[in-house]
């Protein structure tokens, strides 16, 4: 396993906000982040050897990628605390459009949809 | 103890009781002093000698932990190494020898061994106290190592595959 892409969602600012911060954490491999198609609901992440992982188990995987908190997804994936990190996340997950607006984040498409009503003079050459 | 043997039924005619408890003579001053003095240089002695040989125990076994916490980079393991050591023997000594002062009056063998066994106990439990330690230091950084390796497996089994498994038949 020498990279992973994470696949999120490009109308939840708490999900932009993620993606920007992971730019900014030491990674110990590779995390691409790619805007997800509109079908899937879930934090997808998949790994360049085919495996993929869903949901809460993507967001373990997105943070044993990071060199500060590899130590606390092996704990976090252990027996006794997987149901707490799950809970979690499912809790985060199906509340993000709250916290986004709560937080102030700006999605992706917040600020894709921003630019594109900006006026742009014709280049005159 | 001198103190019953005859007054009591000599000088009938002077009518008076000597009694010679507060003439125990049984040391001179000189030697008092030096029963507290050979309590601190023994006690100086086997708490330092015990010190050194656990700080070279540690140097020397240690050495490996830290070669494999720092990806076998030898230098650096040797340099960590020495640098642990030497915070070692830095609270250990200070410890003992900050600790060396009694009130205890040290007249005789029995209080000298008491008070040394009593402060020589301490310094080995401490010892020990901090050994362990070290050894959890040792242990968590070749740990994080070990989880920083390239082919270090992933904290949780993925929930599906994107090619098609070829399945056993």
């Amino acid at each position: 396993m020498t990279r992973l892409n994470v696949y999120y969602d490009t109308r939840c600012g708490l999900c932009t906000s993620m993606v920007r911060w992971l730019a900014g954490q030491r990674q110990l491999l590779p995390v691409l982040c790619v805007p997800k198609s509109e079908g899937v609901d879930d934090l997808v992440v998949t790994a360049d050897t085919g495996e993929m992982w869903r949901g809460d188990s993507a967001w373990l995987m997105v943070i044993w990628a990071l060199d500060e908190f590899r130590d606390l997804s092996y704990k976090l994936g252990k027996p006794s605390l997987l149901p707490f990190a799950r809970q979690a996340f499912a809790t985060l997950s199906a509340n993000r459009g709250l916290l986004s607006q709560w937080l102030g984040l700006k999605a992706d498409e917040d600020i894709a949809a921003r630019l594109r009503n900006v006026p742009v003079q014709e280049c005159a050459l | 103890m001198n103190a019953f043997k005859n007054f009591l039924t000599a000088n009938r005619t002077k009518r008076t009781l000597e009694l010679n408890t507060f003439k125990l003579n049984m040391f001179k001053k000189e030697d008092k002093l030096m029963f507290i003095v050979h309590t601190y240089l023994l006690y100086l002695a086997l708490s330092i000698a015990v010190t050194v040989w656990v700080a070279r125990t540690l140097h020397k076994n240690g050495r490996t932990f830290l070669i494999d916490a720092f990806h076998g980079n030898e230098a650096l393991a040797d340099s960590v190494n020495h640098l642990l050591v030497v915070g070692f023997y830095l609270i250990n000594v200070g410890w003992i020898v900050a600790t060396l002062r009694t009130y205890q009056e040290v007249n005789t063998g029995r209080v000298l061994m008491e008070l040394l066994s009593d402060k020589i106990g301490t310094v080995l439990i401490v010892l020990g106290i901090m050994h362990f330690l070290n050894i959890f230091i040792f242990s968590r950084m070749r740990r994080r190592a070990l989880d920083r390796r390239p082919d270090a497996p992933p904290p949780i089994p993925p929930s599906g595959y994107l090619h098609p498994q070829v399945q056993p038949r």
